[in-house]
């Protein structure tokens, strides 16, 4: 884009625009000082009388019209300028960078401004799915080679030795697996027909599975669930219930308590997972739903730092939200999704 | 068993092929959907594994046919792309099962083994009955013996035990338990299935000199045949 010239601009116009306004009014303003010291005479005064009042209307409409093309020039600049602070500041927050500031000319500055800012927007797009791009393409890359790695290991003697690398193989595949998963799932590429999936039976089951090892952690896992059905893919919502679960019985002391809860509120399903853990910090709430990203407290504990992002990523493609929000002590998961996306 | 092999990736192929000649299968391959279709047409096979992206006709085209034509038999296909939308439309095809690679070798000849033991089941009238050694499961009271003692299970522990019976002397990956005692396509993050097995043994073995359910070494379990 070519650098805007001031001679070629809106505003240029403009300002020439209020010059020209401003300078008929001098000139006014002028004949009235010229007037007030000519030497009247009866016979023009009539005349002059009138010469006046015109001249005093002139004057008038003159400054109102400043006043209404200056209100409107203001209104609209001040407009703009909110729109494209909101929309940058909201891609900020969201971290959509599919969203553009919305422009309906491109004749203004400030339009022109948004237009180059909208380029701006393009540009780090693409250069972001590249780097997610690339990343994807590593991982895929990655896991034929681990595969046969892995097979390998599979055929040596059975040692302890051997035995801790096939964990640790194993560990990288379904790393690189659930990156991949991911992706799918925010680029939106999974295209698996969403069918109705009754929520209370897909938590009751991961409780169910997990209620073994929270046994042996000494927790009490308590449920209230009410029937709520949504259109989803079950796999999905399951994994999805089996992270959040799996992270809250890894962070809960022994003794602790789980708690799940799921309700239809207002045309929503509410999914809320408390446990009375270490919980998060306010500050990392946000971050812990980046990949790879580990608070201090989960470093030492097993893991990949990739579960919430899955979740975030499963809740999203439902078209639902997740907050966390703190149990003092402990951490509360919300999750809300439409009571029929499909309907959506 | 006569096992057929469709796969394009002379490496993986091989690979296949070398693990299932050693646990005693006899094993025809094709690298191409052409002849692919051909054998599996004219041969008769045990079991077929088909990779999806072949040179034409695909994997899921070769099912199809094979399906059209009135073969029943047990096939399972090898994708790389592996999401959930790619296991529906293979399973829609008609295939009996689904893997992603990459995959252990001891999972694909676990689910082939079970394919094939799932037919042969199907040909024999349905039992109410499963036994391994001196276990006994009544499928219609839903009751455990063993030794003539009664067991009792919870209804998921009851249904991991009638998996391994149904399956017994074949091992079974806890990929595989995951998918068919809790019906659930998913990674799971900590081994929960181990916790499930170890419950079940408590049970089933606790007291008994000779342990029914064994643990395979970087595969998953077996139930003894007795």
């Amino acid at each position: 884009m070519a650098a805007l010239r001031f001679h070629r601009s809106s505003s240029f116009f403009l300002a020439s625009f209020f010059t020209v306004l401003v300078v008929l009014t001098i000139g006014m303003v002028g004949y009235f000082i010229v007037l007030a010291h000519s030497d009247g005479t009866a016979d023009n005064l009539d005349s002059l009388r009138d010469n006046i009042t015109y001249m005093g209307i002139g004057i008038i409409v003159m400054m109102l019209a400043i006043s209404a093309v200056g209100y409107f020039v203001g209104k609209y600049v001040v407009d703009l300028i909110n729109t494209i602070s909101f929309t940058a500041s909201d891609i900020m927050h969201t971290g959509d960078l599919s969203r553009r500031i919305p422009l309906t000319t491109e004749w203004d500055d400030l339009s022109k401004l948004g237009v180059v800012l909208n380029e701006m927007f393009n540009r780090i797009e693409l250069l972001l799915n590249g780097i997610r791009q690339v990343s994807d393409n590593i991982a895929h890359d990655l896991r034929t080679p681990l595969t046969r790695l892995r097979n390998n290991l599979e055929s040596l003697p059975e040692s302890e030795i051997s035995e801790k690398l096939l964990r640790e193989a194993d560990m990288l595949l379904s790393m690189f697996n659930a990156l991949l998963r991911i992706s799918t799932l925010e680029a939106g590429k999974s295209s698996v027909e969403f069918q109705p999936v009754a929520l209370n039976a897909v938590v009751r089951d991961v409780v169910e599975l997990y209620e073994p090892i929270a046994e042996e952690k000494k927790l009490r896992l308590h449920t209230q669930l009410n029937t709520c059905t949504i259109s989803g893919d079950r796999d999905l919502l399951f994994q999805a219930v089996v992270n959040l679960l799996d992270n809250a019985i890894k962070f809960t002391p022994e003794g602790g308590e789980v708690t799940l809860h799921l309700d239809t509120i207002n045309c929503r399903v509410l999914l809320t997972l408390s446990d009375t853990g270490e919980g998060i910090q306010e500050d990392e709430r946000e971050a812990v739903f980046q990949r790879f990203y580990r608070t201090e407290a989960s470093r030492t504990v097993s893991g990949h730092g990739l579960g919430l992002s899955m979740v975030k990523a499963i809740v999203q493609h439902h078209g639902g939200k997740i907050v966390l929000s703190d149990n003092a002590p402990g951490l509360i998961v919300h999750i809300a999704f439409p009571l029929n996306h499909q309907d959506t | 068993m006569r096992i057929l092999v469709i796969e394009d990736s002379a490496e993986l192929q091989r690979y296949i092929v070398k693990g299932l000649k050693e646990c005693g299968h006899v094993v025809d391959c094709a690298d191409n959907g052409k002849e692919g279709l051909y054998l599996a047409t004219t041969g008769s096979y045990d079991a077929v594994v088909v990779d999806r992206m072949i040179p034409p006709p695909d994997g899921l085209t070769i099912i199809r046919s094979l399906r059209g034509a009135g073969n029943n038999v047990p096939t399972l296909v090898l994708s790389a792309l592996g999401e959930v939308d790619d296991r529906v439309n293979g399973l829609r095809a008609g295939a009996d099962d689904y893997l992603v690679k990459p995959f252990a070798f001891t999972e694909l000849l676990a689910r082939l083994e079970a394919l094939i033991r799932r037919t042969s089941i199907e040909a024999t009238p349905p039992t109410s009955r499963l036994e391994a050694g001196d276990l006994v499961m009544d499928l219609l009271t839903r009751k455990v013996w063993r030794g003539g003692e009664e067991i009792s299970l919870q209804s998921r522990e009851f249904r991991l035990l009638e998996y391994l019976m149904r399956h017994k002397g074949q091992v079974v990956t806890r990929t595989m338990l995951l998918e068919k005692v809790w019906e659930y396509h998913f990674d799971p993050q900590t081994n929960v299935i181990d916790v499930h097995i170890s419950r079940l043994r408590n049970k089933v073995d606790k007291g008994f000199d000779h342990p029914l359910i064994q643990t395979v070494r970087g595969a998953g379990y077996i139930l003894a045949e007795g």
